[in-house]
């Protein structure tokens, strides 16, 4: 392997992927360094877990509910095993940054990158013929109780057909991945080397004067290997980023790399029909809707195979059992809200394979998901549901009517019943708090991944990422390929 | 590895049976080692501490009954299970849900059942 690149690249996913292909494009020698390989469709959907999410799926945030927070290690990172979902960055957000920066970041301008990073993904809105009869179902409830803009979402796809797998790594390779809108078209190029089962393991910034970034890296068979950049670009995500700054005191701002975690807190309903649903077929995410009175909530379509359904299931005993033998029948959809908390993430003895997620929902937080479940149960009920299960762990958690819904003893319950996940972590390196208004970390080196969003962003953040890696690509070529 | 899966063979023997997923022994062990041998190292010693707690100390933990899984009767089994599900201490219940996510898989994500509900078809 060449030894000496104008700028190596940890992480592959949206962040990491767009920045170095541009970068290669605009002539730049870019190494780019992805723990895991190239993902490949499994007939199983636990097996593309356990090879192509991070942990086998088992990372999780701990405080006063416990939280698994899925994230991808593949080529394509993240991208490899999201929904495909699209949705720009909050117009509100946009503005806070810009007033943050005192102007050093201009929206306008970033909505530009998004233009880009949408044309790039090759957004469109999911056909009707894709959606699920699952989604189908939910978005009739939806309209039955007032909210009226229920409907098809923006995907990132090429050619899907609704193998309904999009989170599983899409058999038909359709899903747009960071690899399929960006890398992939440069690793011809003699300018951008890709280097699948590698990772990153040490870092010495320059000391006080222009110099090289020295690294350390290891491939997955064991082999070392010392590299030298003139810039290194940390694109390893939320979780993992913070474990190199804090680990080799990257920047001025290392102590506070891995704090103000935001996420996605997420939680779905399954609900039994009379009819056939066979929610499987068809897109699992290809539609969703915004809380009419509540922007901060989210409902988004999602559909968990058979064969891990009962994994996902807050029910045990006789009681999963029927629901097992009845998941034709059975319809899902979710919801995810905008967090007011914050976590935080360490590496406890400098170990970078075993993370320390910290985080409690707020009482705010906690009122939305109530929300959010209560109105998601609504619709099913006004589109036929006859029986729904309620996204928290305690007796009494299936309900057969609006009317026991109304009945059910909302206010008891607290943030340790509910049975949920967490998605998009966010802001541990956040932009003009770790990372500038560049993403300048140090001397030789920059962020580039959800780490630098500096707030929770309500929406799937992955179109948000790719135009802040857009922008850092055009920053640093113009700044004559170092941004130093 | 084969430490692993045998502590948690009796906890999947008895869990499956209670599922209603007619499995042998050897069926077992393959579906566990394929699940065991997916998860990072701490996660498979979770998932074995899980089983452990839920096939031996659970039932009398939380049914005050000295007896293992596979000796109660259905409705103890689906109380004891209820018990772990619905659990407030945290560190109860993340070692019952690695204990799950390799001892459901080899009851509900079994080809016959697959077949039952119309999937892949």
């Amino acid at each position: 392997m060449n030894a000496s690149f104008d700028f190596v690249v940890a992480g592959s996913g949206a962040g990491g992927g767009a920045a170095a292909s541009r970068l290669a494009a605009g002539g730049a020698k870019v190494l780019v360094l992805e723990k895991g390989g190239h993902a490949e469709p499994q007939a199983d959907a636990s097996e593309a877990i356990r090879r192509y999410y991070t942990d086998a799926g088992m990372s999780a945030g701990a405080g006063n509910v416990l939280m698994p927070i899925p994230t991808g290690t593949a080529v394509g990172g993240t991208t490899t095993i999201n929904s495909g979902t699209c949705l720009r960055t909050p117009p509100e957000s946009l503005k806070r940054w810009q007033k943050s920066c005192r102007g050093r970041f201009s929206a306008s301008a970033f909505e530009r990158r998004l233009d880009e990073a949408w044309a790039a993904l090759r957004v469109k809105t999911a056909p009707a013929a894709t959606m699920s009869r699952s989604s189908k179902l939910v978005i009739e409830g939806f309209k039955a109780i007032g909210i009226k803009d229920a409907g098809p979402l923006d995907r990132a796809e090429q050619g899907c057909v609704g193998s309904g797998r999009c989170c599983f790594v899409c058999p038909k390779g359709a899903k747009m991945t960071s690899y399929n809108a960006f890398l992939r078209a440069m690793e011809g190029d003699g300018n951008l080397r890709l280097a699948a089962g590698w990772e990153l393991v040490t870092v010495k910034p320059p000391r006080g004067g222009p110099g090289p970034v020295r690294l350390v890296i290891r491939s997955a068979e064991g082999r070392w290997q010392s590299v030298e950049c003139g810039a290194l670009i940390l694109a390893a995500g939320a979780l993992k980023t913070p474990y190199f700054v804090r680990a080799f005191r990257l920047g001025e701002n290392w102590r506070r790399a891995g704090d103000a975690l935001s996420v996605h807190p997420a939680a779905k309903l399954f609900a039994a029909f009379k009819e056939r649903v066979s929610g499987w077929k068809g897109v699992p995410q290809g539609a969703g809707a915004e809380d009419p009175t509540d922007d901060a909530i989210r409902y988004e379509g999602v559909y968990t195979p058979p064969e891990l359904a009962a994994l996902t299931m807050p029910l045990e005993g006789s009681r999963l059992r029927w629901w097992m033998e009845r998941y034709d029948r059975a319809a899902t959809f979710g919801f995810m809200i905008r967090d007011e908390a914050r976590g935080s993430v360490r590496y406890p003895l400098d170990s970078p394979d075993r993370p320390l997620i910290r985080y409690s929902l707020l009482p705010a937080d906690l009122e939305r998901m109530k929300k959010g479940m209560r109105t998601v149960a609504r619709a099913f009920f006004s589109a036929g549901a006859e029986k729904v299960v309620l996204p928290l762990n305690r007796s009494g958690n299936e309900v057969t009517s609006p009317q026991r819904l109304e009945m059910f003893d909302w206010d008891g319950v607290k943030p340790r019943m509910l049975s949920t996940m967490a998605f998009h972590p966010l802001g541990t390196c956040g932009m003009g708090r770790v990372v500038d208004h560049n993403l300048k970390l140090g001397r030789g080196l920059f962020v580039c991944d959800g780490s630098v969003v500096p707030e929770s962003l309500g929406v799937n953040p992955q179109i948000t990422i790719y135009a802040f890696a857009l922008r850092l690509a055009a920053h640093l070529l113009k700044d004559g390929g170092r941004g130093a | 590895m084969n430490l692993a899966i045998e502590l948690v063979l009796p906890y999947a023997r008895a869990y499956a049976a209670h599922a209603g997923a007619a499995r042998t022994d050897s069926e077992l062990r393959a579906a566990l080692r394929a699940a065991l041998g997916g998860l990072p190292w701490w996660g498979a010693l979770f998932a074995v501490k899980g089983a452990v707690l839920t096939r031996v100390f659970g039932p009398y933990i939380f049914l005050r009954r000295p007896a293992f899984f596979e000796d109660l009767s259905p409705e103890d089994k689906d109380r004891l299970l209820d018990c772990l599900q619905f659990q407030r201490f945290l560190p109860f219940k993340g070692l019952f849900l690695a204990a799950k996510t390799v001892v459901l898989p080899c009851c509900y994500a079994a080809p016959e059942r697959m077949r039952a509900i119309g999937y892949h078809e």
